[in-house]
């Protein structure tokens, strides 16, 4: 039974759960809630580099043995309720003040669970790690073939464990995995103060099964990594300002390489409650129509996203940032508070 | 997206294979219902644009 799913309202965040920052995503799974596989998953380099039908044919055939298994001994959801995207409190209550918005999009589930945990004081900065992918414990997974394992990386939890290339995982924890989200799944529930998996694989004939031990700090990513997610807006300390990369053609006119990071500020915040931001930022000296070259002496930001993610995670309120702008054919340079 | 799944899920389910309805649903909650009825599994899809 196929649904198309494009819109979250009424959807069962506590049944549907997958990484709602996403497009697209996939769930297979039984009618009375447990979900036996996932697909789907991107990384900063592209939104599809880790996406293939062959895989997704794969999952649809194999995933077809999951349910026949699981229909043999089904185990009961207990004590899972029911919450909507509509029914957290601050996602209502601003539906109270613009009740036009018709699409709920996926990754407004994200930002209105983390609104709602920091209302409420149960949010911590650890708290932003999402749906890690394999690559944080070591392990490069086969877009076309999900469970077989590529690539090792030197010293890392997946080599301590002694998982090596051409592996073909089996399960995580006693379920069947399939799917790099599958993986990514258990590695969403691990926290970031560290824990172990077990991982069972099969290498040759054989089945083994290891501990995969994540360290404390593992889950953490780099602006880079993180820097696509929707979720990060919500971050702070914010800039108070943002705009569009320039296309090759307006670098070229400035002179800059076309891969040069270069940024036309097309808004200075002055709306909600970041308002104070786009003030500090127009009090420095920051303009609509500056183009950003460089902020904290970093000019190799492959976008404004990863300038705007980088800003989140490295800059301290209380602090200055420099930042080097272009305006009226000559650079400037601008002191800008960090606001908290 | 549709057609290709659509196409995807012939392809990859063969011939004598336990088929799904490729009538695509658009109501979840309704569907769900049908999947427990007909005791088949649930293939979702969340697509979203913006």
């Amino acid at each position: 039974m196929c649904v198309r799913v494009t819109n979250m309202k009424g959807v069962d965040l506590n049944t549907f759960v997958f990484d709602w920052d996403l497009t697209f995503a996939v769930l297979l799974m039984n009618a009375d809630g447990t979900v036996y596989h996932r697909y789907g998953g991107r990384d900063h380099e592209s939104a599809d580099g880790r996406l293939s039908m062959e895989a997704l044919t794969r999952l649809v055939r194999e995933g077809l043995e999951t349910d026949r298994e699981y229909r043999k001994a089904p185990k009961a959801r207990e004590g899972v309720q029911k919450q909507a995207i509509e029914e957290i409190p601050v996602f209502a209550e601003r539906l109270k003040k613009n009740p036009n918005v018709e699409c709920f999009h996926c990754h407004m589930a994200t930002e209105a669970r983390r609104e709602q945990a920091q209302k409420d004081g149960r949010w911590t900065p650890d708290d932003r790690w999402l749906w890690p992918l394999p690559d944080k414990a070591g392990l490069r997974l086969d877009p076309q073939e999900p469970t077989r394992v590529t690539e090792v990386a030197k010293d890392s939890p997946a080599a301590k464990a002694g998982l090596q290339k051409d592996d073909r995982l089996v399960s995580v924890n006693g379920t069947r995995v399939r799917t790099e989200p599958d993986v990514q799944w258990f590695l969403h529930d691990t926290p970031p103060a560290g824990g172990s998996l077990e991982v069972a694989f099969i290498r040759g004939t054989g089945k083994r099964t290891v501990t995969l031990a994540l360290a404390s700090g593992w889950k953490a990513a780099t602006p880079l990594e993180y820097s696509w997610r929707p979720a990060m807006w919500l971050l702070r300390p914010d800039p108070g300002f943002g705009g569009d990369d320039l296309d090759a053609a307006e670098k070229q006119k400035l002179g800059l390489r076309a891969d040069a990071f270069a940024v036309r500020v097309n808004y200075l915040i002055d709306w909600g409650d970041r308002a104070e931001t786009g003030r500090n930022a127009r009090k420095a000296g920051v303009r609509k129509g500056d183009i950003l070259l460089s902020a904290g002496g970093v000019s190799d930001f492959h976008d404004h996203k990863h300038f705007q993610t980088w800003f989140r995670f490295t800059r301290e309120p209380g602090k200055d940032v420099e930042l080097k702008l272009w305006r009226d054919g000559k650079e400037i340079l601008v002191s800008l508070p960090v606001l908290p | 997206m549709k057609r290709a799944l659509a196409a995807l899920l012939l392809g990859a389910l063969g011939a004598g294979a336990e088929e799904p309805d490729f009538l695509w649903r658009a109501d979840l909650d309704a569907a769900r219902e049908e999947a427990r009825t007909a005791g088949k599994p649930l293939l979702v899809v969340f697509r979203c644009e913006r």
